[in-house]
């Protein structure tokens, strides 16, 4: 009854197969220029890594035209196991953004994660196709924390540039790590390891409905590693370079990952109403901070788009903060671009009203999410703007003293969150 | 000559109080239909409203964010009462309409029966509005929202016309579903939404060639120096 979801293929593959302890899983979508070299480092290193352990690469494929799964078979040769099938794709996740550019990419992950647990593997290690950067050191230090360590997930910790990631650095984050008390890194690229355990208990248990398609798998395993009682690591994997896909519009992209928070903020409220404070994650490989590149960054736009929602979209935050906060907003103004500023505890202040103004939907839930964006977009100018004459640990430190103002701050929602419910 | 005038007096007089005594229950029954509307009237609103405390529809509709478009439509009272203060009205207007046609003028002969086959479509047309209402706040905010996002400097202008062309749309129906002068609302629906779509084609065709082109080739061409690499995931 619970695999009604298989596709046939998969069914019928499993029938009879022999057991295996590691899966290796690779998500695709016209990734022929990638995959295929991926695939073979992964099961090369891997079989290295563990010549114990019984390998099975599977290749869940969106419906590529540019033959990737008969690439892959290719390259790995036959001295790999290799099973290949294509993955449904269902509405909901067709208006997804995600840098995989896989369409489908959570039914891809559930038909691995049963694989996993149907072959009863010990891990399964699932990789988005499109990767650059993939090095033979992942699968050891992905895989071997669920082997040796007893970790249930092992997320991946990439060396990013300094303003590279400023969603996650000053929203998904720190309000992860100020919720559930983890200090996780929330940076979702394609690849991540679980545990047999964690598939049976954690993952598989979902609901599997339209929700973790609406929000995107990635964003959904990020939360769950925070809000579940599992043991998670990170790895640090180095930098991360992958074959781009197009990614939609800024604020589909905020709707999309800040909901995933807010929606599992709901639904966990039990768990994160008493936590207090954070710790650090267990983390495997060599810890690096943020690189000294800034890239190339249109601040002048960055305020435009603060300024006009300033100017357009008042009577909706209106609706949504609470009047304190809206009033410092109104305060800000931006006259001069270079001595802007935009403090953090208000920034805070504001993401704490959205997720309190999504709880009790005082708006349309997507109009809601995307009316934050100019405030992300005013606040990342801001940041930019105090830290980009300073050094790579002034950016660090910046980003440090804002999770703790995450926390500091959190009475202010668990108050606000509790007389909303009353 | 005095008994024709006589005669003349006492007939009138006679007919005059034999019209008062016929008006008069009919004037009574009119009193007591107002007075009785206003009592079920009332009895209904506090029962309604109640029933619909209990169920929480007025948490209901917040949650649908439907009392935020109430509100932003001019009705900020809860719905529970909204609801309640219509039924008030319909009920009351209802027994009024009875006590008029118990009078038995001449004018208002059947106006009970006309009123109730009319009910239907005023209820049609309550719904219409209502929804149209709520469509037209939906879309001129989704609008806004999304509009200024992509730093579009007109965001509030497109979403003022998105509304109004809706309202003006429900509006148009409405109407035509109250049998409202049906053919001058059709022909002043057309004439005024193809002149407008027209005045518009006329003004970015002639006026705002350059701007047009200007805005699509941002929109699909953005040069590289526009473009941030900032990523945000």
């Amino acid at each position: 009854m619970e695999e009604l979801f298989l596709p046939n293929s998969v069914r019928e593959r499993l029938e009879g197969a022999e057991a295996a302890d590691i899966i290796l899983g690779l998500v695709t979508f016209n990734d022929s220029a990638t995959a295929p070299g991926l695939a073979r480092t992964l099961a090369e290193a891997t079989a290295r890594s563990f010549p114990q352990r019984r390998i099975l690469v599977v290749n869940c494929d969106a419906g590529s035209q540019d033959g990737t799964p008969q690439a892959i078979e290719q390259h790995l040769g036959r001295g790999s196991r290799f099973w290949t099938f294509h993955h449904p794709v269902h509405g909901t996740s067709l208006k997804l953004v995600s840098e995989s550019g896989v369409p489908g990419r959570e039914a891809a992950v559930r038909i691995l994660a049963s694989i996993s647990d149907r072959l009863n593997a010990t891990a399964c290690l699932i990789v988005d196709g499109n990767l650059r950067s993939a090095s033979p050191t992942w699968s050891q230090l992905l895989v071997a924390p669920v082997l040796d360590k007893d970790a249930d997930l092992v997320l991946p910790w990439f060396h990013r540039n300094r303003y590279e990631g400023t969603l996650t650095n000053t929203l998904l984050a720190p309000l992860t790590r100020a919720l559930y008390g983890k200090r996780i890194p929330y940076h979702l690229g394609g690849v991540y390891a679980l545990s047999g355990r964690f598939i049976r208990s954690v993952l598989l248990a979902q609901p599997w409905d339209e929700e973790i398609a609406q929000y995107g798998i990635d964003g959904w395993m990020a939360t769950l590693a925070a809000a579940e009682q599992v043991e998670v690591c990170r790895a640090a994997l180095g930098p991360r370079t992958h074959q781009p896909k197009p990614m939609g519009e800024l604020s589909t992209i905020v709707a999309q990952a800040v909901g995933c928070v807010f929606h599992l903020m709901e639904r966990y409220q039990s768990m994160w109403e008493s936590v207090r404070a954070s710790s650090e994650v267990p983390t495997v490989g060599d810890q690096a901070g943020l690189g000294i590149e800034t890239g190339s960054i249109n601040v002048q736009r960055m305020a435009g788009g603060f300024r006009q929602g300033l100017r357009d979209l008042l009577p909706i935050w209106q609706l949504i903060m609470s009047a304190e906060t809206f009033q410092q907003v109104l305060e800000l103004g931006v006259e001069e671009t270079d001595s802007f500023r935009f403090p953090s505890d208000l920034w805070v202040q504001i993401v704490y009203d959205f997720s309190l103004a999504y709880h009790d939907r005082l708006l349309h839930r997507e109009h809601l999410l995307k009316a934050l964006t100019p405030l992300y977009l005013g606040y990342t100018a801001s940041f930019v703007l105090a830290t980009r004459a300073g050094s790579v640990e002034r950016v660090e430190q910046e980003l440090e003293q804002l999770a703790g103002r995450y926390e500091t701050m959190k009475p202010y929602l668990v108050q606000r969150w509790r007389w909303s419910d009353e | 000559m005095s008994n024709v005038w006589g005669d003349a007096m006492v007939e009138a007089f006679r007919d005059m109080m034999k019209r008062i005594a016929l008006l008069l229950p009919k004037l009574l029954a009119l009193i007591s239909f107002v007075l009785l509307g206003l009592v079920v009237g009332l009895a209904i609103k506090a029962i309604l409203t109640r029933v619909l405390k209990a169920v929480r529809i007025d948490t209901l509709s917040e949650r649908w964010g439907l009392q935020a478009a109430l509100s932003r439509a001019g009705i900020k009272q809860p719905l529970s009462q909204t609801v309640g203060r219509m039924v008030f009205w319909t009920v009351f207007v209802m027994f009024v309409f009875m006590g008029v046609d118990a009078l038995d003028l001449p004018t208002t002969a059947g106006l009970m029966r006309q009123l109730l086959s009319f009910f239907p479509n005023v209820i049609a047309a309550g719904l219409l509005l209502l929804v149209g209402v709520l469509l037209a706040n939906f879309f001129s905010e989704a609008a806004l929202i999304a509009t200024v996002n992509a730093q579009i400097q007109e965001a509030r202008l497109i979403a003022s016309l998105i509304r109004w062309a809706i309202l003006l749309f429900t509006a148009a129906m409405v109407l035509t579903e109250l049998g409202i002068a049906k053919e001058i609302v059709v022909a002043a629906f057309s004439i005024l939404f193809g002149g407008v779509v027209l005045a518009l084609s006329i003004a970015l065709g002639l006026g705002g060639r350059n701007i047009a082109r200007d805005a699509l080739e941002r929109r699909w061409k953005k040069t590289n120096k526009e473009r941030d690499e900032v990523t945000h995931l």
